[in-house]
């Protein structure tokens, strides 16, 4: 038994070796088995991911509705427990109508920003860690997203597809490491850059200003930064963020809270067409 | 027959976890990685083909839904089914301390390599000591402490390894 356990160690070893190098190269090997892989599961995965967001919605909305009412209510809740129908169908409302709320916000967030047409998508996964930041959302080309094409939410810009398949797409959201956003500080029309930061130190997701014209310093903490419209990607006026910290000499000159909560994004909207050209 | 339900429990639970869980609580920075928990206990317990196989499954699933790179998670599952599964039926490693020194090692080293490759690939890091004071640490040793109680857990529950046998054939 022994023997043949370490008969089969270099076997197993020798597999999965195999297989590791096979994952590697498709890692390393260009985009088109790697989107093929991605677009053959993702389209199986999608759907189940959507279901199971919305599973998660209505848990939550569930406790949120059990937690946050008074006395008198839970003592109406205790004595109408056997109603598990109507208070399925309430917290369904419930949910509905919080939905609705968010995106009536978007639309009119997105009709204040100029006529752009707009697919409006679910976030149904998160990338794992704290390395990359980025989204997967349930529209793809069957609702015209493309690659590049910026993504908003009611409270500003949440970042630009990367990849796109049938019924899904991916976000790198503009507090990913590898994210730039060319912008304009509201209150005095300078034009800088905004980039995504992974710093060990801050627990909070925050985003670089720089290139900023060094006779151009008199960035206050607050002032609100928004897209400037160059580069062809993020359309001008969306809200970046506010500058939390300016910062005297150095490449970088400010530190900006982004707007968006991003630990909480549901809804999103994708500007169709190129952004900044319209 | 029950058994068999272990490890696909474990599996469902850290994917909660990871996915959902700490990512509502806010905590991802300092959350242990329980995938790679589950799976350097698991394969201690059933052996390195049925773990890495599974790895390699579901990594490439959750990379392909989830992640930027497609193989990355799938790569470190398997290589985690691999280092785990080759402790398998040690005398030495039949405790808490060594799948969970495994899995410890094993994430701290991870998040090392990916480290590198962000700066690699011209990402925007820094505060390497702030990291690993913050989130390399931190995850790797809440990684080895739950994957020692999930290794003991998995052994009590009930494995279809019959330990007793193997380490009996061991001794021999």
């Amino acid at each position: 038994m022994k023997s043949g356990g370490s008969s089969k160690k270099p076997l197993v070893i020798t597999l999965i070796a195999v297989i590791l190098l096979t994952v590697l190269i498709i890692v390393t090997n260009g985009s088109a088995v790697s989107n093929w892989l991605k677009n053959g599961i993702a389209s199986i995965v999608t759907p189940i991911e959507g279901a199971a967001a919305k599973a998660s919605d209505a848990i939550e909305s569930f406790f949120r509705n059990l937690f946050n009412t008074t006395d008198a209510d839970r003592e109406n809740e205790r004595l109408r427990g056997e109603l598990a129908l109507y208070e399925q169908m309430r917290s369904e409302f419930e949910e509905m109508r919080l939905e609705n709320e968010r995106l009536s916000e978007l639309l009119n967030y997105s009709s204040s920003i100029g006529n752009y047409e707009l697919c409006t998508a679910r976030v149904i996964a998160k990338s794992t860690g704290i390395w990359f930041r980025t989204l997967t959302l349930n529209a793809g080309t069957n609702k015209g997203v493309d690659v590049d094409m910026a993504v908003i939410c009611s409270d500003g810009l949440v970042g630009r597809v990367t990849e796109v398949g049938y019924d899904w797409c991916k976000v790198t959201s503009i507090i990913d490491s590898s994210s730039t956003v060319p912008i304009l500080v509201e209150r005095t029309r300078d034009n800088c850059m905004a980039r995504g930061i992974l710093d060990g130190s801050s627990d909070e997701a925050v985003m670089e200003l720089y290139y900023l014209p060094t006779d151009r310093t008199n960035l206050t903490p607050g002032d609100t930064v928004v897209t400037s419209g160059m580069g062809g990607i993020y359309p001008k006026g969306l809200i970046v963020g506010t500058v939390k910290e300016v910062m005297i000499g150095g490449e970088v000159s400010a530190i900006i809270t982004p707007s968006v909560d991003f630990m909480h994004l549901e809804e999103v909207a994708v500007i169709l067409g190129e952004g900044a050209e319209q | 027959m029950k058994k068999r339900w272990v490890p696909i429990i474990f599996i469902i639970a850290a994917l909660i976890l990871d996915f959902w869980v700490f990512d509502l609580l806010g905590i991802t920075k300092y959350a242990p990685d329980c995938l790679t928990a589950v799976f350097a206990a698991l394969a201690l317990a059933y052996g390195i083909v049925p773990m890495a196989l599974s790895g390699l499954i579901l990594g490439l699933v959750i990379d392909a839904v989830a992640n930027p790179y497609v193989g990355w998670t799938a790569a470190m599952l398997a290589l985690t089914a691999l280092a785990g599964g080759c402790l398998r039926g040690k005398y030495f490693a039949d405790n808490a301390v060594i799948p969970g020194v495994t899995a410890a090692v094993l994430v701290f080293l991870r998040e090392n390599i990916v480290y590198a490759f962000c700066k690699l690939m011209g990402r925007q890091v820094t505060g390497y000591a702030a990291l690993l004071g913050t989130h390399m640490l931190p995850s790797a040793i809440l990684t080895g402490l739950l994957c020692a109680g999930l290794y003991l857990i998995a052994r009590k529950g009930g494995t279809p390894v019959e330990r007793a046998d193997m380490l009996r054939q061991e001794e021999d």
